[in-house]
């Protein structure tokens, strides 16, 4: 069964570093969105906190999937093309925005409220008090989360194989095709996703305790 | 002619809703029938007991839900030819075993130290301890992680549609192919998710409140 798997590896790793690329674009995307997304969900106009609240639970609730094939299949009917590539980013980051704004809301209410009134009492109100004291301590109770959920974006990217990213699970499937050993080869690349997620969530995992 | 209409496309989207639903509460009630035992493992003083259930628990959290599904629908084929769906329903019950197992665990670990220690005092056998006293209060503080579990597993189900399960998505992707406007199908399709999702949601908040008020956590 392993006799192959030294052949195969070079191959595979070639995939991986196409699923880290596009875990790293969803990143620089995606928890951008969601922090815009948790000030405008925490907003104080009420028709404004809405609309958000309301987009964030769309997004939280359908599935990854069909969001990439609405954006691969559906938008091309409107004249937006993207490359699959492309389309994997964007479904995956507006699908990371909405589920990190909860984070960035809950970090964001987790500071009290006797916060902002000691700032005021000392004369630091509005924009200036949200940046330089609610903001700085949200900031600290989100990162553990945050990187939870990019373990969670690495492994979905491997929805990338349903429309044809030559991400890990795509070249995993094709060697598989080519061979006919589909079990040894999607088993190797389960484990490589299964070593990179166990190990850095025991990082993530020491990291929590510190800031805590 | 074929019919796009919004009835015809909900009419035939509703027919995967059935499916996705089956998936979504076989693998969910195998996943608690593994996961509990797997709990107990993880939580064992003996190291020869902990590590095999942690292992299998990492594992079938570690491997993507897709890759679980491709290999046990073309992996295991020459050795165990499966149907898509009863394929798709072993890997979603492993990988639901894994996460629930880790929501139970986390229910024995969080029940107050002071409960275990006051059982000790009141001089309970070590089993009465755990059955009594402990298990009871581990469960209530795992039901609204595993209820919110459940509404991720809803989710995770689209992904069958790439093996052939006819779920909500894969008569989508057929009503498409078929010559249906991709966003009006995909759109229907999401409606329907966002629906069964909803019941489920509001549980998982309702019974969050109700366990909050009941249990003594750390």
């Amino acid at each position: 069964m392993f006799d192959h798997w030294l052949e195969w590896l070079p191959q595979l790793l070639s995939g991986l570093r196409t699923s880290l690329l596009l875990t790293a674009c969803v990143a620089v995307i995606g928890f951008p969105l969601g922090l815009v997304l948790g000030l405008l969900s925490t907003a104080p106009n009420r028709a404004v906190r809405a609309l958000f609240i309301a987009f964030i639970e769309v997004f939280r609730g359908i599935p990854l999937l069909a969001v990439i094939y609405l954006l691969y299949f559906g938008l091309p009917a409107a004249s937006v093309t993207m490359t699959a590539f492309a389309t994997i980013v964007v479904g995956h980051s507006l699908n990371l925005g909405a589920y990190s704004s909860e984070v960035f809301r809950a970090g964001i209410l987790h500071v009290g409220i006797g916060q902002r009134e000691a700032a005021a009492s000392l004369g630091i109100t509005g924009q200036k008090a949200f940046f330089h004291v609610v903001l700085p301590q949200a900031m600290r109770a989100i990162p553990g989360p945050l990187m939870s959920m990019l373990i969670m974006v690495f492994q979905s990217t491997s929805l990338a194989f349903a429309i044809g990213v030559s991400e890990m699970t795509s070249t995993a499937f094709s060697i598989g095709s080519m061979t006919f050993e589909y079990f040894n080869v999607l088993v190797l690349a389960g484990l490589i996703y299964a070593v990179l997620c166990i190990v850095s969530a025991r990082i993530v995992a020491r990291i929590e305790e510190k800031l805590n | 002619m074929s019919d796009f209409s919004f009835v015809s496309v909900l009419q035939t989207l509703v027919a995967g809703l059935g499916i996705t639903i089956l998936m979504t509460v076989v693998s969910f009630a195998a996943g608690t029938l593994l996961g509990i035992p797997l709990a107990l493992m993880r939580t064992s003083k003996l190291w020869g007991v902990r590590f095999p259930a942690m292992a299998v628990i990492d594992i079938s959290r570690g491997i993507p839900p897709l890759v679980w599904l491709l290999i046990i629908y073309y992996g295991l084929s020459p050795a165990l030819p499966l149907e898509p769906l009863p394929a798709a329903l072993i890997g979603l019950s492993i990988i639901s075993a894994g996460y629930l197992a880790e929501n139970f665990r986390a229910g024995i670990d969080n029940v107050h130290t002071g409960q275990k220690e006051a059982a000790a005092a009141l001089g309970l056998t070590p089993s009465n301890q755990f059955w009594r006293i402990v298990a009871p209060q581990a469960l209530n503080i795992s039901i609204p992680p595993s209820a919110s579990y459940a509404v991720a597993l809803l989710k995770d189900t689209a992904i069958a549609s790439i093996i052939g399960v006819a779920d909500i998505i894969f008569l989508a992707q057929n009503e498409v192919s078929r010559g249906g406007s991709a966003v009006f199908v995909f759109a229907v399709a999401a409606v329907l998710y966002l629906l069964a999702g909803i019941p489920l949601s509001y549980f998982s908040r309702y019974i969050d409140g109700v366990v909050r008020s009941k249990v003594v956590s750390v």
